[in-house]
């Protein structure tokens, strides 16, 4: 099986997996990293969102073969500043309640605000309907 | 004496005062309330695991028999249970209780937990603060009267003497539970009815929190079905050696009809139901 470099969370990791396995699963499964959910496993639900050079992608959906040498955010990489005001506005509001899509939420959010231009409510709504919630947390978020 | 307001000294290594509990589970009928206790020891041996442990560095426990899913039991339970026995309700440990009969059912669900727990969690704090009083009474040689609890310590009126959870828990767990203990007037209320962050909020957002896929253990396997295409299918045959790879095993069950992979990592779970070939009949009418 072929070894793979990649940068999580600013430190360099290298991986044997069969070419073709998603992202997803070598984050949970070979680096232990379970703040990125499984969900749907296509892409649909968002449950397995990551940054990649800041911007927020589906890991589910991504071969490992494809990331080269782009940074990737988990959560907990995310999570190294927990003073974050993403965070402080989540506890402030208590969004969560089951608590399972939050993390894609949260990096959601957080890649729209890598963006340059202030985004608009539209564009908001946008990237957070993507992101499903059964719990129903979207008047908080 | 009803069955779901009993409490017990249970004891444990390690010493202190441990009392054993439960929140009932219960069928909603009867006009009287709740009846049936689903998840009591089969044989009806009423036999409460530990629930509420002080140990002798003052440290406040309870054993979590419910699941936090976002409903907020890991925060009203221990505050419920902090009211009584006044503690700071940030500085009691949860400890996630095993399956066991011994803490009844540990279904969650129904809004059961406080309107069943509220009752019992109170009774459980009012019983360990007096008996940790009566403790303070012998050792402080003074009249329990003159006692009272505050925030993990017991103060005298009369001397201003105080002692903490932690020096009376031992004292405390040799004494005969009391049957019926007052509880506090709500006006008296410190927590409840107050706004209390959650508890499990900050874990859930930072990606610490375990969820039942996150959870590893060694030598865990991964199954994943397959189904048969159509109903009232049965399994003829399958070819186990296209689902061959590192440490894949595969079973075959009659009833139900399907097929089990299995695996030690999910992702790899996922993958193998597409490598399978399966062959079915239809089984005769």
């Amino acid at each position: 099986m072929p070894e793979y470099k990649l940068n999580i969370n600013g430190k360099e990791e290298r991986v044997v997996v069969e070419a073709g396995t998603p992202l997803l699963w070598v984050l949970r499964d070979e680096l232990g990293l379970t703040g990125t959910k499984y969900a749907c496993g296509k892409g649909l639900c968002g449950s397995c969102t990551v940054l990649i050079d800041g911007e927020s992608d589906r890991s589910c959906s991504i071969p490992v073969e494809t990331v080269g040498n782009r940074k990737i955010t988990t959560i907990e990489g995310f999570a190294g500043d927990k003073n974050h005001p993403i965070f402080k506005k989540w506890i402030e509001h208590e969004v969560s309640q089951c608590g399972y899509c939050q993390p894609g939420q949260i990096l959601t959010v957080a890649s729209l605000l890598n963006r340059p231009e202030k985004p608009s409510y539209t564009e908001m709504e946008t990237a957070l309907t993507g992101v499903l919630c059964r719990c129903g947390t979207y008047p908080r978020i | 004496m009803k069955r779901r307001d009993f409490i017990k000294i249970v004891s444990l290594t390690g010493g202190g005062l441990v009392l054993g509990s439960f929140i009932p589970m219960a069928a909603v009928g009867k006009e009287e309330g709740f009846i049936s206790f689903p998840g009591d020891d089969p044989k009806g041996i009423f036999k409460p695991g530990p629930f509420l442990q002080i140990d002798s560095n003052g440290k406040v426990s309870i054993m979590m028999a419910r699941s936090e899913m976002g409903q907020g039991v890991y925060t009203t339970l221990p505050t419920i249970v902090a009211e009584e026995l006044e503690v700071d309700w940030e500085s009691i440990e949860i400890i996630q209780a095993d399956a066991g009969f011994d803490y009844g059912s540990q279904a969650t669900g129904g809004s059961t937990s406080v309107r069943l727990g509220y009752e019992p969690l109170r009774k459980a704090g009012a019983t360990a603060r007096v008996m940790l009083i009566s403790a303070a009474a012998i050792m402080l040689k003074e009249k329990p009267e003159v006692l009272y609890a505050e925030m993990g310590f017991v103060v005298s009126k009369a001397t201003g003497k105080k002692l903490s959870y932690g020096e009376l828990a031992v004292e405390a767990g040799k004494l005969p539970v009391p049957s019926d203990v007052p509880l506090k007037d709500p006006k008296d209320f410190k927590l409840i009815g107050k706004k209390i962050p959650r508890r499990d909020t900050p874990p859930k957002l930072f990606g610490e929190a375990i969820f039942g896929l996150d959870v590893r253990l060694p030598g865990m396997v991964y199954a994943t079905i397959t189904r048969p295409t159509a109903y009232g299918l049965k399994v003829k045959s399958f070819d186990s050696s296209s689902a061959k790879g590192n440490k894949t095993s595969m079973m075959s069950l009659k009833s139900p009809p399907v097929l089990l992979l299995l695996e030690n990592q999910p992702g790899k779970c996922l993958k193998l139901p597409k490598r399978l070939k399966l062959s079915g009949k239809r089984p005769i009418q």
